[in-house]
């Protein structure tokens, strides 16, 4: 600060006073605690889509009872009921699993820079997901 | 109650004590207001931008490094709201006019000597901070109400030392122009 520019700083000063601030109204507070609450309150989930859930679960548990209430009580032909036909109704299944031969990969033979070339992709995905993080950092 | 310190109600609030954080408001706000009201020029305007300021840093309380200063953060948010708001207000400056220059107003509150003259250089800086930039009223509150030296104000406004101290050089030689002015024209009024 030069000679000419301390001479301009002290006569600003004799016309500020630090001490003489604006204040806030007294209820700045409680007003401002208000409207966080507020803010705060409509960004948690409420009930409404908390139980969004409740119609189509309740309508399945329904539907199943109804079925199932059907199936028991509702006679057959043959004098028992739909349920004690099921069984009946299912064929005999056989399955035989087929037994996969893996030995072929023991066979296969890769030349060695594919090893390097994958281990090499491998880093640089890490390498740019470490750098998209550090440049798109929430601020 | 003493205060514990920023940090303290900070991991409150950031363990779901919403209601710590109106100590951190109390603790803030008038410094808050005064920055916001010195760049707006009006009380409305500023209780809105410290208002904004203060939601703003509550959802940012997470991304707050603890080890750094919370008012120079919060200073900041508040800098940054104000400037935005009062460039997309765009009002007119203010004339020369338009100051209540006649010192003999200031004299009508049954006042004492000395509060009337510190009434009337309040309104005159007031009055001259209105007539210069935003940035240039943010740097001179926060060097002459706030006391804060240039690497703070450094933090705050993002502007490097070397530019905060040409702009309130400018910001100081423009003030002294329009107190200057101000003076002249009231002593013109008033004999």
């Amino acid at each position: 600060m030069d000679k000419r520019d301390t001479c301009n700083d002290d006569f600003l000063r004799s016309y500020i006073d630090p001490g003489k601030i604006e204040k806030a109204p007294a209820e700045f507070t409680s007003l401002t605690m208000d409207r966080i609450r507020l803010e705060t309150a409509s960004h948690k989930p409420d009930k409404v889509k908390a139980g969004r859930w409740v119609v189509p679960v309740l309508s399945v548990l329904v539907t199943a009872a109804l079925i199932t209430a059907a199936l028991i009580f509702i006679p057959s032909e043959e004098g028992s009921n739909l349920l004690s036909r099921i069984p009946g109704l299912v064929p005999d299944i056989s399955i035989v699993l087929p037994h996969p031969d893996f030995g072929f990969l023991r066979d296969i033979n890769l030349p060695g820079w594919m090893v390097y070339g994958t281990a090499c992709i491998f880093f640089l995905a890490f390498f740019d997901r470490a750098l998209w993080g550090l440049f798109h950092r929430e601020k | 109650m003493s205060y514990k310190g920023d940090i303290f109600y900070i991991e409150q609030v950031l363990c779901g004590k919403t209601e710590a954080y109106s100590l951190i408001i109390d603790r803030h706000k008038d410094r808050g207001f005064n920055l916001a009201f010195r760049i707006s020029g009006n009380r409305e305007d500023a209780e809105e931008i410290l208002q904004d300021s203060f939601l703003k840093a509550f959802n940012s309380l997470k991304g707050f490094r603890m080890k750094s200063s919370f008012s120079t953060w919060f200073y900041r948010i508040v800098y940054n709201t104000a400037i935005s708001r009062v460039r997309s207000r765009k009002n007119s400056p203010l004339s020369l006019e338009e100051f209540p220059a006649d010192y003999i107003d200031f004299f009508t509150k049954g006042q004492t000597q000395e509060e009337t003259e510190s009434e009337y250089r309040e309104s005159l800086i007031n009055f001259a901070l209105q007539k210069i930039s935003e940035e240039e009223r943010a740097l001179i509150t926060l060097h002459y109400y706030e006391d804060l030296d240039i690497r703070e104000i450094s933090d705050i406004t993002g502007i490097s030392s070397t530019n905060i101290k040409v702009r309130l050089f400018r910001a100081r030689q423009k003030m002294i122009q329009i107190i200057a002015k101000a003076e002249k024209k009231n002593l013109i009024l008033n004999g």
